[in-house]
C-alpha cells in the first residue's frame, strides 16, 4: 500500500486487498457483484464508476457519454465525447454516446438544458472537462494503490494510469475488474481542479469521425417521427383559416364516421408552440383513426365551423407597414446607448440613412413534428425530439394538470430543427389526447401542416443613420460622428434582454437596462465598432405576435440585424470614399466596451479561463479575422473578372454572451441577363478552441448555404392571416444547384470554445449584398434578393 | 391479401389500394428508415428502389406496386458496406440524417445508370433531393469519391 490518504478523497475503494478486508468476485454479468465472505448476503455495488451524471465507465473501462443537450444534426454527443475524453485520458474508441430520458430527477442533476443559441459547447466545455479532470485523478489514486505506486509519480494516458517511475501500467479497465470506485464528484472538487491547456489536448482539436454518423447512413437512426408503442393511435390536425385568433365552433364528422374505415374522432385542441413564453394559444381539430393513412383521409372528410375574427384578416404588406408606423413611436427600449448619438448626428456636416427589410422564414426542418405520448401506470411518456426536455416535462405537468414527476421525455434524434423543435404543439396535442382518449397517441404534421403552424422568423423593419464629417483630413472613425439603429421586430420570447448604457466610447462600465422581448432578436446589433456614439433602439412587434406566433429561427436576430449594420458600413464607407476593408479595420481596435473581457486578473498572472473569457480579445479578434478572410480571398486582386466583384462583412454572432467572431469575403458576378450568382464564400472564423475541426466546417458550410438560400430564395407570406406557403413546391429555398466554393478557415486563441452552429449564417446576406454594390452601384436593401433579380 | 416483396422477403399487406406505399413501409412494415418529407414528391426523403429505380415512395400508390421488387435502405447492404453508404461515412456527410436515406437510394440508383458522371450531371441527378443541413457540397463529394474508386462497379 503506497499510503493513499483514502478519507480525503472521500470515495471508497472496495478490493480484495481492500482496507475493509471486504472480497468480492465479479461474475461474468456485469454488475452482478458477490460478498465471498457472505455469499448469502449479496452486495450491491455500482458495476462501474458513475461519478457524475454526464459520464459512466464501466467495468470494462469503456466509457458511455451522457448527452442531454438535443442531437439535431450538430453531432453535440460527439464534442462532449472528445470534451471528457480529453480530461479523462481516454482511448477514443473505448467511447460511446447516449441520450438519456429525461425526468424530475434527471432534471435535478443536470440542471435546466436547453439546446439552442449555439451555447452547448459554450455552456458545457467547463463544467464537463471539469469532472473528466476529477474523475481522471480518482483513476490515477485507484490505479496507483494497485500498483503499489505513488499517485503523485502516475499520470494517465490513453484508458492507462502510468507509474513511469518503475516502468508499470495498469489499464482503466483493469482497474474498474478490480476495484469499485463508489463517488459522486463534489462542487469543491470541481472548482479546484486544473484543466489541460490547449497545446495539451490529444482529442480535442482532432476531427475524428462523429458517434453518430453510421446510423445515419442505414436507416436505424431513431428519429421522433419513427416512435412506436402497440396499440397507438394516430392523431392528424385540421387547422384553422388563420394562424392566431380562430377558434372552433363545431365539428361536423358524419361523413367520417360514415365513409372511413378507422375512423376514431375529432378532439377540438388548445395548443401552442412553447408554452410559458406568452404565446397565444392554437386551437386545432385532432382527427383521431387507427392508422395515419385514414387519419389523413378522415380529416379530409370532416367538416370544421371555425369563428374567424376580422382582426387576424391581414396580409405580409400590412404587417410591413405597421412595422414602419411603429418606428416613429415611443414605444422602445435602449438596448445600446454610448454617449449622445442624436447630438453628435444633427450636428455633423452630413447625415446618412437608409432603411432595411426582411421578410419571414419558415424553418422548413425536413422532419415534421410530430409526437407520441403513452400513459403506462399514471406517467405519461413523451416520445419525441424537442430542445429541451427539462422544460418539456415541466409544460406538459402544467398543461396536464399532474405533478412534474409524472411526466417523462424520451429523446428522439430530429431530423433537421433550426429552431423548428423548440415548438412543442404537436406534444401538446398528443398529450392532451392521450389523456382524453386514454389510448397511446401519434401525432404527426403533414408538410402543409408544418407551414401552416409554423413559427417563422419575423420581419423586420430597421433604419439605420450616421453623422458625416466633410473634413477628409480626419481619420475614420472621426468622421463618423455617431450610429443610430432603429429596429422593429416580433419578440420570439417573452423575455427582457439587458441592454447597456455607456457614457463614452472608451466606458467600459455601463448602467444595465432591460430590453423586453428582446432575447435573440436584437442580437447583432451591438457590434463592435468603435463609432464615437451610439444609440440602438429595439421597438417590440408585438401585433406581429398576435398574428403569427414569432419563432426563433437560425441565428435569430442576426440574420436582418447584421444584414442592416454591415450593409450600412458599407454605406458609409462609400459615402467618406473609404476602402470597406480599411474602414472595418480601422474601427475594430476592441476600444472601451469592445475590448472583451480581460485576459488576466493581474499583469503577469496566467490567463484566465472559463466561459466568460470567450469575449477576450474583442473586436480587435474581429479585425484579425478579417484580415485573414481579405487575404485569403485576395481583397483587392487587379486580376478580378469581367461582370464580377468581391463584398465584405464581420459580425461576432450569435450575440455579445457567445461571439464567435467571424468575416466573410463573397465573389459574385453578373450574368448577362442580369442575374446574380455567388461564385464564392470565403470564411474565417475564431471559435476560441475548436474541439472538432471537421464538425465546425460541416458547420459553416450548412450555415452558409442556409445564407445562400435565405439572402436570395425565402419567403413566408402571411395572406388573409394565414401562412401562405402548403409545400415545397411554394416555399423556394437552395437545392444541389448552383453552389459557391466554400473556403472556410478557422482561427483559435486556446481560451474557451464559442458556438459554430448558426454564428456565419448571417454574414452572407450583407457580404452579397456589398459585393452587388461594388459590382453595379447598386444597393439592395431589402431580402429575399429574388424580388430585386435580375439587376438591368 | 395481396403480398409485397420488400429487401427480398414477402409481405402480406392490409391497405387501402390507394395508401401511398411510403406510409406501408413506415407503418405497416415497420420499415421507418424511408423517410416521410413532404408527400408531395418535392423532397426526396422518401426514395426507395422499384425494380432497381428511384422512385419517391410517397407518390405511389400500393396497388401499382404489388408484384415488384422494392428496395429500401435497410436492404442496400449489410453492416453500412455499399460503396456509397462508406463514401458517406468516409466524408462525414450526414448532420442531422434524416434526408439521407434517399439521398443514397437516390445516389445508388444514379451511379448504376451512369458509373462515370460530370459533376454537371451528379448535381442534375441530385437536385431533388432537398436537405436543410445543405450538405450538399459533401454529398457531391462523396458521389464523386465513389465514381473515382474502384469499388464504382460495385454499386
Amino acid at each position: 500500500m503506497a499510503g493513499t490518504d483514502l478519507s480525503r478523497r472521500k470515495f471508497l475503494i472496495s478490493s480484495a486487498a481492500g482496507v475493509g478486508g471486504l472480497v468480492i468476485a465479479q461474475s461474468t454479468l456485469a454488475g452482478s457483484v458477490t460478498n465471498l465472505l457472505d455469499p448469502g448476503s449479496p452486495l450491491m455495488l455500482p458495476e462501474n464508476f458513475a461519478p457524475s451524471v454526464w459520464f459512466t465507465m464501466q467495468s470494462s473501462g469503456e466509457t458511455t457519454v451522457h448527452v442531454f443537450r438535443q442531437e439535431l444534426g450538430q453531432h453535440v454527443g460527439t464534442a462532449f465525447a472528445q470534451m471528457i475524453a480529453e480530461e479523462l485520458e481516454l482511448d477514443w474508441s473505448k467511447v460511446s454516446i447516449d441520450y438519456p430520458s429525461v425526468d424530475a430527477g434527471i432534471v435535478a442533476q443536470t440542471g435546466l438544458q436547453m439546446t439552442g443559441g449555439s451555447q452547448s459547447v459554450l455552456e458545457s466545455f467547463e463544467p464537463l472537462s471539469r469532472a473528466a479532470a476529477v474523475a481522471r485523478q480518482f483513476l490515477i489514486d485507484s490505479g496507483a494503490e494497485i500498483l503499489g505506486s505513488e499517485p503523485g509519480d502516475c499520470f494517465a494516458e490513453n484508458s492507462f494510469v502510468v507509474d513511469p517511475i518503475f516502468d508499470q501500467r495498469i489499464s482503466y479497465g483493469q482497474i474498474l475488474a478490480q476495484t469499485v470506485i463508489d463517488h459522486k464528484i463534489q462542487p469543491e472538487e470541481l472548482a479546484e481542479v486544473k484543466l489541460k491547456a490547449r497545446q495539451d489536448y490529444k482529442i480535442v482539436g482532432q476531427a475524428v469521425p462523429a458517434l453518430d454518423i453510421e446510423e445515419k447512413v442505414n436507416g436505424k437512426a431513431r428519429y421522433g417521427i419513427d416512435a412506436r408503442v402497440p396499440n397507438m393511435v394516430f392523431g392528424k390536425v385540421s387547422l384553422a383559416p388563420t394562424r392566431l385568433g380562430s377558434t372552433i365552433e363545431y365539428v361536423n364528422d358524419a361523413a367520417a364516421r360514415e365513409e372511413i374505415d378507422g375512423y376514431l374522432q375529432t378532439l377540438s385542441v388548445s395548443t401552442m408552440g412553447f408554452p410559458g413564453s406568452g404565446e397565444r394559444r392554437t386551437d386545432v381539430a385532432l382527427v383521431v383513426a387507427d392508422s395515419y393513412p385514414a387519419a389523413m383521409r378522415a380529416e379530409k372528410a370532416i367538416s370544421v365551423k371555425w369563428r374567424v375574427p376580422d382582426s387576424q384578416l391581414v396580409n405580409s404588406e400590412e404587417l410591413h407597414q405597421g412595422a414602419k408606423e411603429l418606428a416613429s413611436t415611443d414605444d422602445y427600449d435602449t438596448f445600446v446607448k454610448v454617449g449622445d448619438a442624436e447630438k453628435a448626428i444633427s450636428a455633423s456636416d452630413e447625415i446618412i440613412r437608409a432603411e432595411y427589410r426582411t421578410e419571414m422564414i419558415e424553418h422548413a426542418a425536413l422532419e415534421p413534428r410530430s409526437a407520441l405520448v403513452q400513459k403506462v401506470d399514471g406517467i405519461y411518456h413523451i416520445y419525441s425530439g424537442c430542445h429541451s426536455g427539462a422544460v418539456l416535462i415541466q409544460s406538459i405537468a402544467a398543461e396536464l394538470g399532474v405533478p412534474v414527476e409524472n411526466v417523462v421525455y424520451h429523446p428522439h434524434l430530429i431530423g433537421g430543427s433550426f429552431g423548428d423543435k423548440i415548438y412543442t404543439d404537436q406534444i401538446l396535442a398528443a398529450a392532451k389526447a392521450c389523456k382524453e382518449l386514454d389510448r397511446p397517441v401519434k401525432v404527426m404534421l403533414t408538410r402543409e401542416d408544418q407551414f401552416n403552424l409554423g413559427h417563422p422568423k419575423t420581419v423586420s423593419y430597421q433604419a439605420l443613420s450616421a453623422g458625416i464629417s466633410n473634413d477628409d483630413a480626419l481619420s475614420y472613425p472621426k468622421r463618423i460622428a455617431g450610429m443610430t439603429h432603429d429596429l422593429v421586430a416580433g419578440p420570439s420570447f417573452d423575455r427582457a434582454m439587458p441592454g447597456r448604457i455607456y457614457d463614452t466610447a472608451d466606458s467600459q462600465q455601463a448602467t444595465m437596462t432591460e430590453v423586453a422581448g428582446g432575447v435573440g432578436v436584437v442580437s447583432g446589433s451591438d457590434h463592435w465598432y468603435d463609432v464615437e456614439t451610439v444609440d440602438v433602439k429595439y421597438f417590440p412587434y408585438k401585433r406581429m405576435n398576435e398574428l403569427v406566433p414569432v419563432g426563433a429561427v437560425r441565428t435569430v436576430g442576426n440574420f436582418f440585424t447584421v444584414f442592416a449594420v454591415e450593409s450600412f458600413i458599407d454605406e458609409v464607407a462609400h459615402k467618406i470614399g473609404a476602402d470597406p476593408l480599411d474602414l472595418r479595420l480601422s474601427l475594430l481596435k476592441g476600444r472601451g466596451r469592445n475590448a472583451g473581457a480581460p485576459a488576466r486578473a493581474n499583469p503577469g498572472e496566467e490567463v484566465l479561463r472559463g466561459s466568460s473569457q470567450v469575449t477576450v480579445g474583442g473586436g480587435s479578434r474581429l479585425a484579425n479575422v478579417l484580415k485573414v478572410a481579405a487575404g485569403q480571398a485576395n481583397y483587392g486582386s487587379p486580376l478580378m473578372k469581367r461582370n464580377t466583384a468581391q463584398g465584405i462583412a464581420v459580425a461576432a454572432a450569435e450575440g455579445r454572451h457567445n461571439p464567435t467572431f467571424a468575416a466573410c469575403v463573397a465573389d459574385v458576378e453578373r450574368s448577362a441577363g442580369g442575374n446574380i450568382k455567388v461564385n464564392k464564400l470565403t470564411v474565417c472564423a475564431d471559435v476560441g478552441v475548436a474541439i472538432n475541426p471537421d464538425g465546425l466546417k460541416s458547420q459553416i458550410e450548412g450555415s452558409l448555404l442556409w445564407g445562400i438560400s435565405s439572402t436570395f430564395y425565402e419567403e413566408a407570406v402571411l395572406e388573409q392571416g394565414r401562412l401562405q406557403e402548403s409545400n415545397f413546391d411554394g416555399y423556394q429555398w437552395q437545392r444541389n444547384m448552383d453552389l459557391p466554393e466554400l473556403d472556410i478557415h478557422i482561427v483559435e486563441n486556446g481560451v474557451h470554445p464559442s458556438g459554430i452552429g448558426e454564428n456565419t449564417l448571417a454574414l452572407v446576406a450583407p457580404a452579397v449584398c456589398n459585393a452587388i454594390q461594388n459590382l453595379t452601384g447598386k444597393r439592395l436593401r431589402s431580402l429575399p434578393l429574388k424580388r430585386h433579380l435580375p439587376l438591368v | 391479401m395481396p403480398k409485397l416483396t420488400v429487401n427480398n422477403k414477402s409481405y402480406l399487406v392490409n391497405a387501402e389500394p390507394d395508401t401511398p406505399l411510403l406510409w406501408v413501409l413506415r407503418e405497416e412494415l415497420g420499415l421507418t428508415g424511408t423517410k416521410f418529407g413532404c408527400g408531395g414528391g418535392h423532397c426526396g426523403a422518401c426514395t426507395v428502389h422499384v425494380n432497381g429505380e428511384a422512385v419517391r415512395s410517397c407518390q405511389l400508390r400500393i396497388d401499382d406496386v404489388y408484384g415488384t421488387y422494392v428496395t429500401t435502405i435497410e436492404g442496400l447492404s449489410s453492416g453500412n458496406n455499399h460503396p456509397v453508404q462508406k463514401a458517406w461515412i468516409d466524408n462525414q456527410v450526414p448532420q442531422c440524417g434524416y434526408c439521407h436515406s434517399g439521398q443514397i437510394m437516390q445516389a445508388v440508383s444514379f451511379l448504376r445508370n451512369n458509373p462515370s458522371p460530370s459533376d454537371e450531371e451528379i448535381q442534375g441527378a441530385m437536385r431533388g433531393n432537398l436537405c436543410r443541413c445543405m450538405t450538399y457540397k459533401r454529398i457531391n463529394k462523396a458521389i464523386r469519391a465513389v465514381v473515382d474508386s474502384d469499388e464504382i462497379s460495385e454499386v
